[in-house]
C-alpha cells in the first residue's frame, strides 16, 4: 500500500502546487507510481501548472456523483505519473470522508499519492489534510510565509499528522550570504521541523514552471531530484544555494551589484 | 535600507511566541471545523449557517451549541 503526503503552506502563493508538481515528477522519473491529487477544489491550479487543462474529461467531483470510476478521472502526465483534477466549481461537492476514501483507494493502486492542500486553514484545509499520511510543509524564507507554516505545523499535531518535513522554496543564496535573507537553517531551528530540501530561486523559472520544462542540469530540478531521493528511502542531501555565490571573485560581484 | 536577517530572526522569534500563546483559540477552530467536517459528510450544508458554541459550566463541564442549516441530505455511496 503506498502513503499519501499532503503539500501544505498555510500562506498562498509559495509554491505548494510547484512543488507538488515537481515532487512527483521527480519519483515518477526513479520508476515510482504516483499520482497526484487537486486538493484545492474550486480554485484548482494543479490541471494548469502541469498544462493538462485540455485533457481533464472527469474529475473528482464526477467520482464522488458515481459519473466516472477514479480509474477514468486520473489524466496521464508522462510515464508513472498522474493526475487527478478537481475542476468543479463547488468545493462543497466532495465531503472529507469522500476525499478519504478517494484518497485511501488510491493507495491501493499507487506508491505515492501527493496532495495539492489549499491556501489557508479553512474547511477545505481541513479536508485535504485528513486524507494524508504524513505532511510537507513549503515555505519561502520570508517571515509572513514562515510564520502560517508554524501555525500549520500546529494544526497537523492537533490532527496527530507528527511526520512533518520542511522544504524552503525560492532561497537566494547571494541574499542569504548577504546576511539580508534568512537561511534554510534559521528557518529550520524556528519552525522546529526537518529539513527535507531547499529549492533556490532560479532564473529559468517562471510561474508554474515544472521541471520537465528546464534544463536537466537547473539547479531547481537538481534540488529537487535530491528531494525525491530522501522521500524515496535515499540518503538525505540538501542542495547547497550558497555555492555558486561563495569565493572572493563572487564576494566582490555582489559588492558590485550592490 | 535592507533588513538584517538577525533583526529578521528575533522578530520571527517574537512572533512564533505570541502565535504560541494564541493556540487555545486555535484549539476552538480545529473543533468547529472538525465538527462541521462530520456534518459536511452527511448534509449538504446551507453557505455560513455553521454555528458553534462552546462554554465552560460553572460546574467545570463543557456546553457545546450546534446549529446549521442543510439543503439536503447525502445518501451514503461507496465510491467506484
Amino acid at each position: 500500500m503506498g502513503k499519501s503526503i499532503v503539500v501544505t503552506s498555510g500562506k498562498g502563493g509559495v509554491g505548494k502546487t510547484t512543488v507538488t508538481a515537481n515532487l512527483g515528477i521527480a519519483l515518477a522519473w526513479r520508476g515510482r507510481k504516483v499520482v497526484l491529487v487537486e486538493g484545492d477544489i474550486g480554485l484548482n491550479n494543479l490541471d494548469v501548472c502541469m498544462h493538462i487543462e485540455d485533457k481533464v474529461l472527469y474529475d473528482i467531483g464526477d467520482v464522488v456523483k458515481n459519473k466516472c470510476t477514479i480509474n477514468q478521472s486520473l489524466v496521464p502526465f508522462c510515464d508513472n505519473l498522474f493526475v487527478l483534477p478537481a475542476t468543479s466549481m463547488t468545493s462543497t461537492l466532495v465531503s472529507t470522508l469522500q476525499f478519504i476514501e478517494i484518497v485511501d483507494k488510491l493507495k491501493d493502486a499507487f506508491e505515492y499519492v501527493i496532495i495539492d492542500c489549499p491556501a489557508g486553514i479553512e474547511d477545505s484545509f481541513h479536508r485535504a489534510i485528513k486524507g494524508a499520511d504524513e505532511a510537507i510543509l513549503v515555505t519561502t524564507p520570508h517571515i509572513a510565509s514562515i510564520r502560517d507554516a508554524y501555525k500549520v505545523s500546529r494544526v497537523l499535531s492537533s490532527y496527530r499528522l507528527e511526520k512533518q518535513g520542511l522544504i524552503v522554496n525560492r532561497m537566494q543564496g547571494a541574499n542569504v550570504l548577504d546576511r539580508t535573507m534568512l537561511s534554510a537553517k534559521e528557518i529550520t531551528n524556528a519552525l522546529q521541523l526537518e529539513l527535507y530540501g531547499v529549492i533556490p530561486e532560479g532564473n529559468d523559472v517562471n510561474l508554474f514552471s515544472v521541471i520537465t520544462e528546464l534544463k536537466p542540469n537547473s539547479p531547481v530540478t537538481f534540488s529537487y531530484n535530491l528531494i525525491a531521493e530522501y522521500l524515496d528511502g535515499g540518503a538525505k542531501k540538501i542542495y547547497d544555494y550558497t555555492a555558486e555565490y561563495k569565493g572572493l571573485f563572487n564576494k566582490l560581484l555582489r559588492k558590485l551589484r550592490q | 535600507m535592507k533588513k538584517r536577517s538577525e533583526n529578521e530572526l528575533l522578530r520571527l522569534h517574537r512572533i512564533i511566541l505570541t502565535d504560541d500563546t494564541n493556540i487555545p483559540n486555535s484549539t476552538v477552530e480545529i473543533l468547529k471545523a472538525d465538527t462541521r467536517s462530520f456534518f459536511d459528510n452527511h448534509f449538504r450544508l446551507d453557505e455560513d449557517s455553521f454555528k458553534m458554541n462552546i462554554t465552560v459550566a460553572e460546574n467545570g463541564s463543557y456546553e457545546v451549541e450546534v446549529s446549521f442549516r442543510a439543503k439536503d441530505m447525502y445518501d451514503i455511496k461507496v465510491i467506484k
